[in-house]
């Protein structure tokens, strides 16, 4: 059995339950809309945050407010090619988080990659496919670095053959 | 075209100018073309083709080694006889070259004879780097392939700017130990790996059991830890050591010698080629998957809709 399987599901309930979000102006500045859980002004307008991990260095966590909801991951990182490819990864992707609408352009210290999502994207957005969104980078991060790490040792035997090869 | 995994000894555009040339003279034009190219290589070598329109035959071939490394001695009786057994006489060298080259060479093409002869010396001349470049390493390894090979000091050869190789004759073998430095830590990073598994290739691959042995360090191999102590890059190189063993059966023929020779030193660019081909490759993965993804995230955009307009057509 997919041993990630139970790990997504969990996420995928959880943020089903936390993705509700309403249109909530600020109680300190008005005419303000700005999202709760990245000020923190008001410890009432906060959900206690959700880690979630599947192994000591694959986990991600949910922090809920009640008109956004920030969702970080650290990706696993075996060795220092990983990390790189990851760090590059994930910098490529932030760097389109115009694009990207929900992700964060920083990523919690920590994290390796950040998304926010707040009660507009809500509105505008089906709930139910930004999750699977999310679900769906979970899954194929992981797939997409080892497939990256696995084409630089297979160019690196691909070439050492036909270098060594050719002086035999 | 020659493969990609491979440096070829061969300037393609040396070779392609001077068979036109050659061509033109066997097809006894009166007048040639005239022209002046400058030509730059890998690691910053150049070469300089020129030619004038009154004198079809004689044509000027100027090479400069990559910056900081110096012409080798004996460069200019090498070359000379060298082109010699191809076709007597067609090559005399220019003394002093020309201003900022290491070596010229004035070419007769009216000695060369047919279509055969032609190009054997347009290939040869196109691959004058290798021959001139090479001397000093071919000498160490010319001594291995007749065996007069004496364990010596570990020496350093210099490739290009701040970029070295060292060599250390012994009394069956020549050991020869490549530092890999990057400027970028995460290239390092990326050439470590891929370097090991460029040395595990030779123990796990049947095939490869007469290649040279070769073995991946991350620290300074004991055989050229004096020489490199010379160089701060080189004695602390981010991106490990490589070394390689050549036997005197790797070099059994002066072809041989003159392709080992050439390999050992394109060595490096050919590895900081292949890394910026892995980096290019998963630069174009993660362009890909992230186009992907944002096709997902796409779908999350409710399309609106469309309502159907309340609107009376008017018949006639």
């Amino acid at each position: 059995m997919n041993t990630i399987r139970p790990y997504l599901n969990c996420i995928r309930h959880t943020l089903n339950a936390t993705c509700c979000l309403r249109n909530f102006p600020s109680q300190q500045i008005e005419r303000h809309n700005i999202p709760e859980v990245e000020f923190g002004h008001n410890k009432e307008l906060l959900l206690p945050p959700i880690l979630i991990s599947r192994t000591e260095h694959e986990y991600c966590l949910i922090e809920a407010s009640i008109n956004s909801l920030r969702f970080s991951v650290k990706v696993k990182q075996g060795d220092l090619l990983e990390e790189i490819l990851t760090k590059k990864f994930m910098s490529f992707i932030t760097q389109r988080a115009e694009h990207f609408w929900i992700i964060r352009r920083v990523p919690v210290e920590g994290y390796d990659i950040s998304l926010l999502i707040t009660n507009f994207h809500t509105e505008d957005l089906l709930q139910e496919k930004i999750v699977d969104f999310v679900v769906t980078f979970l899954e194929e991060v992981d797939k997409e670095i080892n497939v990256m790490k696995l084409s630089v040792n297979t160019r690196g035997r691909a070439v050492a053959t036909e270098f060594l090869g050719s002086m035999g | 075209m020659a493969s990609h995994l491979q440096v070829s000894q061969e300037n393609s555009v040396v070779r392609d100018t001077f068979s036109r040339r050659c061509g033109a003279v066997l097809a006894r034009k009166e007048k040639g073309e005239f022209f002046d190219v400058k030509v730059a290589e890998f690691d910053g070598a150049y070469y300089n083709i020129k030619a004038e329109k009154k004198t079809p035959a004689l044509v000027t071939l100027s090479v400069a080694l990559p910056d900081a490394v110096n012409m080798p001695q004996g460069a200019a009786e090498v070359a000379k006889r060298a082109y010699d057994t191809v076709a007597d006489g067609s090559v005399s060298i220019r003394t002093p070259p020309e201003k900022g080259y290491g070596l010229t060479l004035d070419c007769d093409l009216s000695k060369i004879q047919d279509e055969a002869q032609a190009a054997l010396f347009c290939s040869k001349i196109a691959s004058v780097r290798a021959l001139v470049q090479g001397i000093p390493l071919r000498k160490i390894l010319t001594d291995l392939q007749q065996g007069k090979s004496v364990e010596k000091k570990a020496s350093g050869l210099q490739v290009k700017k701040s970029k070295s190789m060292y060599v250390k004759p012994l009394e069956d073998s020549v050991v020869v130990v490549f530092p890999v430095h990057l400027d970028d830590e995460n290239d390092a990073t990326l050439a470590v790996n891929f370097l090991q598994h460029f040395a595990e290739t030779k123990r796990t691959q049947q095939n490869l059991a007469n290649a040279p042995s070769c073995a991946y360090h991350l620290n300074p191999p004991l055989e050229v830890k004096e020489a490199l102590a010379g160089s701060s890059q080189d004695s602390s190189a981010n991106g490990g050591y490589m070394s390689f063993s050549i036997f005197s059966r790797h070099v059994s023929s002066p072809d041989k010698v003159d392709s080992v020779s050439w390999k050992l030193l394109t060595f490096l660019h050919f590895i900081s080629y292949h890394i910026k081909a892995s980096k290019g490759h998963i630069q174009s993965r993660m362009r890909t998957k992230a186009d992907e993804w944002l096709k997902v995230l796409a779908q999350a955009k409710a399309t609106p809709q469309k309502k159907k307009p309340n609107t009376i057509k008017l018949q006639g």
